[in-house]
Parts: structure tokens; C-alpha cells; sequence
């Protein structure tokens, strides 16, 4: 049935030239996909039901991904299961929800995971996405969110998948009054990485905040399309990205602010900061702000290139060679993002992954 | 009869194609404790800048000599290794680095050494307590949310963990309350008797100097230096301030 | 309930004024290989101009339209007469001028400026130039500044040949292809080298014709060691019918040469300005582009620099002003091709009145570009809530050795800044005209006196209105 034919993926909201290659992007449909292997841990507030398409609320139906959808389409026309989990209104869990995803080499896997927060619910998911370090196959991830007034969401994923790994990672979410979605993910690992993520703040006074991190080495690429979608009153939007590309690593960033009308009040903060340590690179880069609302404040900031001198100069007098600067200004990057991370294992898995030696003590 | 640990012939400086520093010498022996005054805009900054190898900070004439060799060519990092410590004025925020494992890993590069954890931490305490730090500053990122007191503290700490043989403090002591301009002076007197290291204090105020013995004290106006003494030199800019250096 | 300034829409009685269409000679609405070569006859164009006016207009049929950018529907290529020639030669006397024409110059301060402080003057009504002329003492330095087509028949036509069309291939786009096949007048500049033209040039393109293309050709050559500012003016009557701006600019600036481009675009409110302009700057060499786009009903315009010297240098200096109707896509395109190159980006845009602004930019850094900087700064101002306003900056770096800034902000006018401003004594309308000058400041300061003043009376009508 899934026969092979090109999917459009990471749409740029608004088009631009057709040279720069930015507007979107092309690729091959995986093959057919199979469930993918999953080890969960749900704690005790959280309803978790496999259920088919039909079934699942319509609304989860109409939260559009950052992948756009061409992707969506397709993961709902394959056999898929979607994961449903819901949280209890008006609580707040203490124990985190962990996915653990394990892709297994040659494989074509995939995942659908809806997440329903009831009003006044807070919910920490962690997502480890992890597969052999010599592994190669493709797995897709699609999460869509549902947060309703006052609930509030931390999602965090860290992604460490082997060399040879194709990853179509996507979020959608929507958020209603005073809702809150907060997401760090780290992209360590893979081949090729696809990521995708929109946010739609309806409610008045919803949060995004996004920070993302990633390492893009040798023949690897990745490809980033976020979107805060501004409909409500006083809605906040906050994406970070910050990495490290080395060797001929290739990175797209696109990342857009879209006031649309009636979002008075509303704030966005885009930030991007890309350091590159080899002469091979690619670095793309693509910060839109759209805006039809007069009353609304958008900012955007990029730092692509080298370290700032004073930065440099400071690092430096303290006895460290400029490489070496460079080497721990790289790994501070992503410790930055990872140290947000609510949960010491998680992090511990993240040290662990990028080969930490240091004789940490308990 | 002390050995000479710094010393500056005939100093040009160039910021930004503009000369700020017109020859300036300066001599500083192993383990003295100079002092360097001078109205705004005389160029002390500029000359810690330049003593430590600030790329924006040009020399364009005269050399820098320390232990004996010249260094006027050499990079920050060199300068650090052989002895040379610049406490900034506004010290950088690096998210993603807590201040212990910069200085450990700080450390490890000057002496290319690998240094064992639990006798680094015992030793950070040490110096955190000197200064009345919080021990979780240690794990907290590099400047990064401190408090212009904290920061100050935690350059006071680099230069105790770091131990140099000379220090440059510019204006370690502005912009601090009495309490904070009491610790870090007690700070600066640690490095300075444990240590015997050098001191080479840039400062408009005397209150970081009070608990300190000043071996000779100079006054740079204009990008030049007009004058220099003893400590007592120190009184006299306090009572008269640098009128007299300035017009002429 | 917030209060909110009303504003009028722009006062352009001071460009709105038309001619009646006096025995001039137009050639038939559309686009056809016959038009094309009637064109071509009727400006005695060498024969491969001819050529490549005929392969231009093949390339065009062949490329689509682009799918970015504002909507360019209600230009129909059927209804657009591509040619339409005064009845009059070009003279380098304004008394030998028409009088109606001549008053349509007088009307715009031409001769005035000219008179005060430019260096030579070019006028083009419709397609051709009818008056050209420099000072002596210019002349006198070697510099040639002459209309395109003297400069295709005389003693230039080698110079003009090998530059003409190069930078801006008719393949290029759509547009670019339809104007290598009917373009007619613009300017040809040469400075030798180590000459400064002290004084700016400028040319002025005024569009009386309704339902009209204006397509001239400017073709500037600086050569090493030599500065010119050159200044380009253009406006137009409104008309009810679609016109089109389909121009090009190629400007080569050479070896440690620099070369200003200052534009004040005030087309009436039917015109599609579909211009494509571009700086090749060799090694040492700068371009600085000043841009200020007002009128237009869409606009496409986005001056290219290509840095492929080392050491050149780019500044992108532009403010564009949306009103009403009006769907404005500026911005800039930088490529550093070369080592040690720079460029600086610093716009503004505003939107009122249900206007759209986009600001859209890319700064491509090839691998070859080591030591390269670039900052980008652009700001925008939305003055009320039914306009647009959308910011599209790119930026794809392919080597470490670059230092690449960039920021963006959008917002309002802040209310503590007209509060502050009013407890000094100022009405509320006064401060929020001071405020949106201020923040035109940037560009109205790289201007020539009489041009800073022209824009900021722009933003004052724009801005003019009451408390409501």
C-alpha cells in the first residue's frame, strides 16, 4: 500500500526564493512502517489507551504538525496505532511519564502519540529515542498535544540514534487559556534528522517555549521547521536553538513567529546561535516573523560563525587555547539545553552518550 | 634584591586605529604590589587589556617583557600559562559551563595535567569560603545570572584556584558594597601572602588597598605615565585628586 | 477604549498630476515577436540587440511566474503597451523640452536640482529620455554619462556589449527576461579611473502614459580608485488601469572604487515595480545602496551585491512605507564570493492603513568568503491593525571563518514614548509623526539634503491626521 513517492516536508509558511532551497523539503516516503518498539512507564494520574483513528478525539485530528500535511496524511493512512494518554484534571503528577523508543537496525518504524491535558493538569513526558550506534533504518515520531486551560506540558526528548538512522520527528500542539507547552530536545545522533514542530496558542495568555540543541557532525543533516502560531490574546512564544556543526554537517533552520490577527498582546522571541568548527559546513538559516496585529512585539537574533571575541579573549586569558575554547564552547552548548532537563537520569544518559570520562562523584 | 617579574618599555596601544596608550614603561619585581590611578579615559584598562593580549588592543610600538622574555606577540592563553591573570571589569556570562568545571578544566590546560576531583573540590572550598562564596556557585553557570558582586567574587576565586604570578585587578572594587569590597579585598590578601604573587591594581578608589601593603603606586593620565611613588603617593591623588596630572 | 490616530492617506497631488498623450508614437498593447521587433526598428538597435531582444522574449514565454511573493495577478501582459515614445528627441537644453513635459520636470524639481546640487541630469518620460545633459567640468574628468541608446550606437558600444545583461541575465527571472526584450532608455555611466564625482548624478524616470511598461536599462561602470553617488528618482500619475516598472540596473564597481545608489521610489498607487538590480564589486571596492520605496501598488525589488573581490564591501541601507493598497516586497541580496568581504544591513518598514510590507533579504557566504562578515538589522513598525507586515530574512553560510549577526524586531509605537514626549508639551499626533520619522532617521540621514527632506515630508502626510 505505502508505495514510494515524494513527501513535502518542513513547509516555510511564507515561500522565498526558490534558490535558496528553504521553502520546504523533499523526500522519499519510508517504505511501510511498523509499530515502533516502545518501553513505557506511566504513572498513576495518566489514563493510557491504544486507540485507532476514529476513535481518538477529532480534536487531536485537527492539530496541524511542524511537519505540515503531507507527513500527517501519511502516518494516518499506514496502520499506525496512535498512543492516547490522558491526564487527570486539576492535577499536577510528580512522577514523570517516560517513553523509551528503541529502533532496531534495518528497520522502517514508527510511533503516534496524542497527549490530552485536562484543564489544571501538569505533566512531565521524557522520550529517549535511541538506537545502536552503527544502526542504520528510519523511524518517525509524531506527538500531538492538547493542552487545555491551565494544564501544562514538559516534553522532553533526547535523541541518540545511530549513524546511519533517517528520523522524521514531529509535534503539533494546541494550546487553550493560560496553557503552557514547554519542549527541549537534543539531537545527538542520526543520519538524517527531520524536525517538525508547530504550536498553535489559542487561549489567551498560552505559553510555547522550545529550546532545542543539536550536534550535526559528518555527513549528517538536519532539517528544522518551527512554527509558533499566534491566534490569542497575550500568547507567548519563546524558541531557542543552539548547536554545533563540524566536518560537512548540514543544518536547516526554520523557525517562524506568526501573529495572526487578534493575538493583541502577544510576545515572540526567536533566538538562534550556531557555532561552526569546520570549513565544510552548511548553515541555513531562515527566522521569519509574520504579523498582522499591530499591538505585538516580535524579536529575532542570530549568531552564526564564531564566538564572540570578548568571549573568546575572556576564555582565553584564563589559560585555555583558543581550540580548546572552541572544543568547550561546543559541549557547553548542549550542556546548556541539557541542564534544563527535570529529570538527573535523563541527563545522565545525555553525559553518557557524548562519552563523558570525567570521574563524576556521586 | 627582588627579581623582575613584568616589565613594559615605551608601550603603544592602538584601540580601533586610535593611539590610547603613548609609551607607557612599568616595572614590577616577583611578589610587589603596584598600584595604577589615573582619571577616566587614561587608558588603565587599556593597559590590562594589553598585558593580557586583548586581540582588539593593538601594540604598535614598544614590548612587554615577563620573567625575563618578551610576550608582546604571544596569544591570551600563552600569557595565562606563564603566570599572567586579568580580573575583568565586566567578566562574561558563558552559559553551559559552571564556574567549578571552568576552573578545572582552566587549570587542567595550564599545567596540561589531569587533577583529581575530591582534591579540587577540597581546594575550591577553601577558596569559596575565603570569599564567602555559596558552595552551589561551584555548579552554577560561568557569570551567568551573578550579581555584579558575584562576579567579582568569582574572579577573586578564578585568581586563587589559577594562582599567577601576577595579577591584573582592573576595577575589582567598583561598583561593590562595603561588605562585598571586604571580602574580596580579603581574597586579593590571601593570593597575595600565600601565593606571593604580584599585584598590579587598576582602581580609582583606595578601599580595595586598605588591608593591603602597597609597594609603589603610579598614575597614568592621557596614555601616559606621570607620575609614580610610594604608597603614600596614594593619599595624596585621595586628598587632591588628578588635577595636577590632568592640566599641563 | 484605546485611542487611536487617524490617518490619512497620502497627499500625492504633488505627483499626480497628468498629461494629456500628445502625438506620441506607442506600439500596440501585448507581447509579440512582432512588437518586440518593431521596438527594435524604431530605436535602430544594432543587430544583436535585435537578437537578443527576440531570444529574451522566447526565454520569457518560457519561464513561469514566480510562486513567492505579493500576488501579481492584476498585471496582464495582454493589456501593457511596452513602447511609448514622446514626440520629441532628447536635447541636453530644457528649452527644447515640450512644454507639457518640460513643466511635468519643473513640477519635480528637476531643473531646480540640477541647477543646486547634481552633477548632470537625465529625464526619461515614458520610454525615452528626453533630456540629458552634465557639467562641463565633469565632462571634463573623462566621465561619460549618457542615455543607453547613444551609448549602444557610439563609441561605447564595445564597453556596453560586454556589460549589458550580464549581471542580470535575462534568464535571471521572468521579469528580467521580458526586459532584455523590450527595454528602452536609462543611463550609461563610466567613471575612469581615480575619479570622484564629487556631486551626485542623477536620473529621474516619470510614467505619464496610462496602461504603459517603463523598462529603462541604467548600466554603470566605476572604475578602479573612483567614487560616484548616483542618484534615481521615479513616479507617476495614477490611473485606474495596471502600469508596470519592469527596469535593471547593472552597476560594476571596480577595484577599491565606490559607488552610492540612492533611490527614492514614488510610483503611483496601479504600478507593479518588478525591478531587478545589481553590484558587481571587485577587490577593495563598495556599494551602498540607499533605498526608499513609498509608492507602488506591488513591488518586487531586492538590490544584489556580489562581493567577489576581497575586501568589498556591501551596505543595504532602505525604508519602505506601505499604505494603503499597496503590497511592498523590498529587501536585499547579499553573496560573498570573496575573502575578507563585509556587508551591513540596516532597514526599516512600516505598514498602515491596511498596507503589506515585507521585508525579505538573503546573505549567502560561499566557502570561498573566509574572513567574512554580516550583520542584518531590519525593524518594522505596524501603525494599526488591519495592515501586514512580515519579515523573510535567509541566510546560508558554508564556511566556519564568517561572523554572521543578524536581528529582527516588529512592534508598535510604544505608548510610554508618546506619553513621554506629551508630558513635554507635545500633541499626541505631533509625537507619533516624530516618533515615525525617528524611526526612518536611518535612511532620511544617508540622503542628500533635498531628498531627506522630500521623504520626510512623505511620512509626515502619511502620518498627517486626528485624534479620533
Amino acid at each position: 500500500m505505502n508505495q514510494e513517492y515524494e513527501l513535502n516536508i518542513n513547509p516555510l509558511p511564507a515561500k522565498t526564493w526558490n534558490w535558496l532551497h528553504m521553502n520546504g523539503t523533499s523526500v522519499k516516503s519510508p517504505a511501510l512502517l511498523e509499530n515502533g518498539t516502545v518501553e513505557q512507564t506511566v504513572p498513576s494520574s495518566v489514563e493510557y489507551k491504544a486507540a485507532s483513528e476514529n476513535k481518538a478525539d477529532a480534536a487531536f485530528s485537527e492539530i496541524q504538525t511542524g511537519m505540515g500535511t503531507e507527513m500527517d496524511g501519511f502516518l494516518k493512512s499506514g496502520d499506525v496505532e496512535l498512543r492516547f494518554y490522558t491526564t487527570k484534571s486539576q492535577t499536577s503528577e510528580k512522577q514523570p511519564l517516560v517513553l523509551n523508543f528503541t529502533y532496531g537496525t534495518g528497520r522502517q518504524m514508527a510511533n503516534r502519540l496524542a497527549f490530552h491535558l485536562l484543564p489544571g493538569s501538569e505533566l512531565t513526558v521524557l522520550m529517549d529515542l535511541s538506537a545502536e550506534a552503527e544502526s542504520c533504518g528510519t523511524a518517525a515520531l509524531q506527538t500531538k498535544v492538547y493542552a487545555e486551560e491551565g494544564a501544562v506540558l514538559h516534553l522532553v526528548q533526547v535523541q541518540r540514534l545511530g549513524k546511519g538512522f533517517t528520523f522524521y520527528n514531529d509535534i503539533g500542539a494546541k494550546c487553550e487559556k493560560n496553557a503552557r507547552v514547554e519542549t527541549i530536545q537534543l539531537v545527538l545522533g542520526g543520519k538524517n534528522t527531520y524536525l517538525g514542530s508547530r504550536s498553535a496558542l489559542e487561549g489567551e495568555s498560552s505559553v510555547l517555549s522550545s529550546d532545542v540543541g543539536y550536534l550535526v557532525g559528518a555527513d549528517e543533516r538536519l532539517d528544522m521547521n518551527f512554527v509558533a502560531y499566534h491566534t490569542g490574546k497575550k500568547t507567548e512564544s519563546r524558541m531557542d536553538a543552539s548547536g554545533v556543526l563540524r566536518e560537512n554537517g548540514f543544518k536547516l533552520f526554520r523557525g517562524t513567529i506568526d501573529f495572526r490577527k487578534g493575538c493583541a498582546g502577544a510576545v515572540g522571541n526567536e533566538k538562534e546561535d550556531v557555532l561552526l568548527l569546520d570549513d565544510a559546513v552548511v548553515n541555513q538559516t531562515i527566522p521569519l516573523i509574520l504579523c498582522e496585529e499591530e499591538d505585538v512585539e516580535g524579536n529575532h537574533g542570530a549568531t552564526i560563525g564564531k564566538l564572540d571575541e570578548e568571549l573568546l579573549f575572556y576564555l582565553e586569558s584564563r589559560g585555555m587555547s583558543e581550540e580548546a575554547v572552541y572544543e568547550m564552547m561546543a559541549r557547553a552548548r548542549i550542556d546548556a539545553i541539557a541542564g534544563k532537563i527535570p529529570d538527573a537520569g535523563v541527563r545522565e544518559k545525555v553525559r553518557a552518550y557524548l562519552g563523558d570520562t570525567q570521574d563524576e562523584e556521586k | 634584591m627582588a627579581a623582575s617579574l613584568l616589565k613594559i618599555n615605551q608601550l603603544h596601544v592602538n584601540v580601533e586605529e586610535k593611539e590610547i596608550l603613548h609609551g607607557v614603561d612599568l616595572e614590577i619585581n616577583k611578589g610587589e604590589t603596584h598600584v595604577l590611578m589615573g582619571p577616566n579615559g587614561a587608558g588603565k584598562s587599556t593597559l590590562g587589556y594589553a598585558l593580557m593580549g586583548n586581540p582588539r588592543y593593538e601594540v604598535t610600538d614598544g614590548a612587554i617583557y615577563f620573567n625575563g622574555k618578551e610576550i608582546t606577540q604571544e596569544t591570551p592563553a600563552e600569557r595565562a600559562k606563564e603566570g599572567i591573570f586579568l580580573s575583568f571589569q565586566n567578566p562574561i556570562e558563558v552559559p553551559g559551563i559552571t564556574l567549578g568545571n571552568f576552573i578545572r578544566t582552566a587549570l587542567e590546560q595550564r599545567t596540561g595535567k589531569r587533577i583529581r576531583l575530591w582534591e579540587f573540590k577540597k581546594e575550591l572550598k577553601k577558596a569559596m569560603e575565603v570569599l564567602q562564596m555559596d558552595e552551589s556557585y561551584a555548579e552554577r553557570d560561568l557569570n551567568v545570572g551573578f550579581s555584579g558582586g558575584e562576579k567579582k567574587k568569582a574572579e577573586i576565586l578564578q585568581l586563587l584556584m589559577l594562582r599567577p604570578s601576577l595579577a591584573i585587578l582592573d576595577e575589582t572594587d567598583s561598583g561593590l558594597d562595603v561588605d562585598a569590597v571586604r571580602t574580596v579585598s580579603r581574597g586579593v590578601e590571601e593570593y597575595q601572602k600565600d601565593k606571593k604573587g604580584a599585584l598590579l591594581i587598576i582602581t580609582h578608589s583606595t578601599r580595595i588597598l586598605e588591608a593591603l601593603k602597597v609597594d609603589q603606586t603610579h598614575v597614568l593620565a592621557d596614555g601616559r605615565m606621570v607620575a609614580s611613588g610610594d604608597s603614600s603617593l596614594v593619599d595624596e591623588i585621595n586628598e587632591n585628586g588628578f588635577e595636577k596630572y590632568t592640566e599641563q | 477604549m484605546k485611542e487611536k490616530t487617524y490617518v490619512e492617506d497620502i497627499d500625492r497631488s504633488m505627483y499626480d498630476f497628468r498629461n494629456e498623450e500628445k502625438d506620441a508614437y506607442r506600439v500596440k498593447e501585448g507581447l509579440t515577436p512582432a512588437i518586440v521587433e518593431q521596438i527594435s526598428r524604431e530605436k535602430h538597435d544594432p543587430v544583436w540587440m535585435q537578437n537578443f531582444r527576440l531570444q529574451s522574449l522566447q526565454i520569457y514565454n518560457e519561464m513561469e511566474m514566480p510562486d513567492w511573493g505579493p500576488s501579481i495577478e492584476g498585471l496582464n501582459m495582454e493589456n501593457i503597451v511596452t513602447y511609448v515614445r514622446p514626440n520629441t528627441h532628447m536635447s541636453a537644453k530644457w528649452s527644447d523640452v515640450p512644454e507639457d513635459i518640460k513643466d511635468t520636470f519643473e513640477k519635480l524639481g528637476i531643473p531646480q536640482a540640477e541647477r543646486k546640487s547634481l552633477a548632470g541630469v537625465g529625464a526619461q518620460y515614458d520610454s525615452e529620455l528626453v533630456y540629458h545633459n552634465v557639467r562641463a567640468e565633469v565632462a571634463a574628468q573623462g566621465v561619460v554619462y549618457t542615455d543607453m541608446e547613444s551609448a549602444l550606437t557610439g563609441k561605447y558600444e564595445d564597453m556596453v556589449r560586454r556589460h549589458f545583461m550580464k549581471l542580470v541575465p535575462p534568464r535571471d527571472h521572468k521579469f528580467a527576461a521580458l526586459h532584455g526584450a523590450v527595454w528602452s532608455g536609462g543611463s550609461f555611466v563610466y567613471v575612469p579611473p581615480g575619479v570622484s564625482v564629487e556631486i551626485p548624478l542623477q536620473s529621474y524616470f516619470r510614467l505619464n502614459a496610462p496602461g504603459a511598461g517603463q523598462f529603462e536599462h541604467t548600466l554603470i561602470i566605476v572604475d578602479e580608485g573612483a567614487y560616484l553617488h548616483f542618484i534615481e528618482g521615479c513616479s507617476a500619475p495614477k490611473y485606474n488601469v495596471a502600469n508596470l516598472h519592469a527596469g535593471c540596473v547593472e552597476l560594476y564597481v571596480g577595484k577599491n572604487a565606490t559607488l552610492r545608489y540612492s533611490t527614492i521610489e514614488n510610483w503611483s498607487k496601479n504600478m507593479y515595480n518588478l525591478n531587478t538590480k545589481r553590484a558587481k564589486v571587485a577587490e577593495g571596492g563598495k556599494i551602498e545602496w540607499v533605498s526608499g520605496s513609498f509608492g507602488s501598488h506591488v513591488s518586487y525589488l531586492y538590490p544584489m551585491s556580489l562581493l567577489n573581490g576581497e575586501g568589498a564591501r556591501a551596505e543595504f541601507t532602505g525604508i519602505t512605507f506601505a499604505g494603503k493598497g499597496q503590497n511592498l516586497d523590498t529587501g536585499a541580496k547579499i553573496v560573498h564570493n570573496a575573502p575578507n568581504t563585509s556587508s551591513y544591513m540596516n532597514t526599516r518598514s512600516i505598514s498602515k492603513d491596511g498596507g503589506i510590507s515585507t521585508f525579505r533579504s538573503a546573505v549567502v557566504v560561499n566557502p570561498k568568503a573566509k574572513g567574512s562578515k554580516s550583520a542584518v538589522s531590519c525593524q518594522s513598525l505596524m501603525l494599526d491593525d488591519i495592515s501586514r507586515s512580515d519579515t523573510i530574512p535567509a541566510m546560508d553560510i558554508r564556511t566556519n571563518d564568517a561572523d554572521v549577526g543578524h536581528e529582527a524586531k516588529i512592534g508598535r509605537i510604544s505608548d510610554e514614548a508618546v506619553f513621554y514626549l506629551m508630558s513635554r508639551g507635545i500633541s499626541e499626533e505631533e509625537a507619533r509623526a516624530l516618533i515615525v520619522s525617528g524611526f526612518a532617521d536611518n535612511v532620511s540621514k544617508e540622503l542628500p539634503l533635498e531628498y531627506a527632506v522630500e521623504m520626510n515630508n512623505l511620512i509626515r502626510l502619511e502620518m498627517k491626521g486626528s485624534i479620533g
